[in-house]
């Protein structure tokens, strides 16, 4: 019994990083082809960094990608400021906890493309108000503040709520405490939840969907030119190879602020 | 500062109830209005649910949900032994960190590029076929590679797997690690501290897993726009399709059965957890 359980285990484990390698693949096929001749042909070869000139020379991606980072921004900026004050509450709360975080997982509960559809709903066809890039900004803070905040937590459940304490003690003020204490422990739960809002904003696309109306974000504008086989593909290559990276990196720097906190 | 706090708490509230979970009951109050033209009228019809049932989207559904079930239990099967490991046993810092970083970029990647990019690897003159071919594996170009619920299947199982490691590895960390050492020195092998001791700790973080793999998979559109071919239609297409069809009274009707389905598959899971805790 044992033995087969192990055995099977490790054949598992082995699946898992075999998933973990199925998520890079197109990623890696992907910048091949943005260095590759034809890359429609789905083969790389005859190397050249021709379509990273011609994206640098292109316009139609401007405009959705400066979108895309303000509205990310937007979002980033909101739920760093939405998550610090429930997650430095929460060691102190004594009731509510549970609904509290029931209603703010709630929307996670349902699929990105039919909550789009039903906040649509709401604002559009019950209130008769016209979708645009504040919708946009509320159905990504929507997304990404439960992560933001979950990622908050992680931080202040770790924290020492004496070094506070001690702080007021000897008699800080409450807003010294607050900038020369608390906001330094929090750092790393405030960069993740940032970059949990801005990236997560920056990639979002059922939602985007419906809330978007006439405003075309970068996801949007990959997804238009994915699927209607337009010329730009081969520059939406280069973008997302380039876009990749950066997510890489910032992934890269997530992992390290929250395990360092963790460890 | 505290009194700020006081009263911006029940606002944020409020509005966070407005915004996210308002929209939630909505879908079931337009579901059953009647559709004018593109205008809803204030009378009751369940003529939505009718629409659906005509145009086979009861059926979609069925699909969809089975698809996505698939998804998360194969993500399941491979991603309990990797959290366990990351959790546990990673004995290199590097490596795990490595793999850390490896599902945590997931979140952060592009849809339609990603999807793009695995289309042309799956095509008849794809990456993948060629190399079958090579290593004579089949003769010929196998077809069912791409447009079809295996090329949809493969399109869903690699961006929803951090969603099942994260969760679970999550739960792994919070087990003491002196009730496992405690397991094993009363004499229990791996599979009995493993199915009596692990498991239920960590089912918690199993069920969030299922959750939040299950859920957006099987709203996912970009996969099987580009991966599906269009012979079948999935839940995305289906939303799409009356959405922009302005049909909003069966669109709403379609939401609903979908959180139907998702509330009834939450009951039955939390019966079987209960069953499963006492047993």
């Amino acid at each position: 019994m044992d033995a087969a359980f192990r055995a099977a285990a490790r054949l598992l484990l082995a699946a898992g990083f075999g998933i973990t390698a199925l998520i890079y693949a197109p990623v890696a096929w992907l910048a091949l082809l943005s260095v590759s001749a034809d890359p429609l042909s789905g083969w790389p070869g005859g190397f050249t960094t021709s379509w990273y000139a011609s994206l640098s020379a292109s316009l139609g991606w401007r405009a959705p990608m400066l979108r895309s980072l303000g509205i990310a921004g937007i979002v980033a900026i909101l739920c760093v400021l939405a998550a610090v004050p429930p997650a430095r509450a929460w060691p102190r709360m004594r009731r509510g906890r549970v609904s509290f975080a029931a209603l703010i997982l709630l929307p996670l509960g349902v699929p990105g493309i039919v909550l789009g559809l039903l906040v649509f709903t709401t604002w559009r066809v019950l209130f008769g108000v016209h979708m645009g890039a504040w919708s946009l900004v509320l159905s990504h803070f929507i997304w990404a503040y439960p992560f933001a905040l979950i990622s908050m937590l992680v931080v202040t459940l770790r924290t020492d709520p004496s070094l506070a304490e001690a702080a007021r003690d000897l008699g800080a003020p409450p807003l010294r405490v607050l900038c020369d204490i608390e906001l330094p422990a929090l750092m790393p739960g405030i960069v993740g939840a940032g970059l949990f809002g801005f990236l997560l904003s920056f990639t979002e696309l059922p939602r985007s969907i419906f809330t978007g109306g006439q405003v075309q974000t970068l996801p949007l504008y990959s997804f238009a030119q994915a699927s209607a086989h337009s010329s730009q593909i081969k520059l939406i290559f280069c973008l997302n190879t380039l876009i990749s990276l950066a997510s890489l990196a910032a992934a890269a720097v997530l992992v390290v602020l929250l395990r360092r906190r963790t460890a | 500062m505290r009194r700020l706090a006081g009263s911006a708490a029940p606002l944020f509230l409020c509005l966070w109830v407005c915004l996210a979970i308002v929209p939630l009951a909505v879908g079931a109050a337009v579901s059953v209005l009647q559709r004018r033209g593109l205008h809803v009228v204030w009378s009751l019809t369940p003529a939505g649910y009718g629409e659906l049932a005509e145009s086979g989207r009861f059926g979609v559904v069925l699909h969809t949900a089975l698809l996505a079930g698939l998804v998360s239990l194969v993500c399941l099967a491979a991603g309990l032994p990797l959290a366990v490991w990351l959790a546990r046993s990673a004995k290199s810092a590097v490596l795990a960190n490595i793999v850390w970083i490896c599902l945590t970029a997931p979140f952060f990647l592009d849809p339609a590029a990603r999807t793009l990019s695995l289309r042309l690897m799956l095509g008849a003159h794809g990456v993948v076929n060629a190399g079958l071919l090579a290593l004579h594996v089949t003769r010929a170009p196998l077809d069912w590679l791409l447009f079809s619920d295996f090329a949809v299947f493969i399109g869903l199982v690699g961006p929803y797997f951090p969603n099942m490691v994260w969760p679970i590895t999550l739960s792994v960390l919070l087990i003491d690690k002196a009730l496992l050492e405690a397991s094993a020195d009363l004499g229990a092998g791996p599979w009995h501290s493993f199915r009596f001791t692990l498991l239920p700790l960590a089912m918690p973080g199993i069920i969030a897993g299922l959750v939040m793999t299950a859920i957006p998979a099987l709203g996912d559109g970009v996969v099987p726009a580009l991966l599906g071919g269009g012979r079948r239609e999935y839940l995305a297409d289906a939303v799409t399709s009356l959405s922009t069809s302005m049909n909003y009274t069966a669109a709403a009707a379609l939401a609903t059965v979908v959180m139907a389905v998702l509330c009834g598959l939450c009951l039955s899971g939390w019966l079987a957890w209960r069953r499963l805790s006492k047993s």
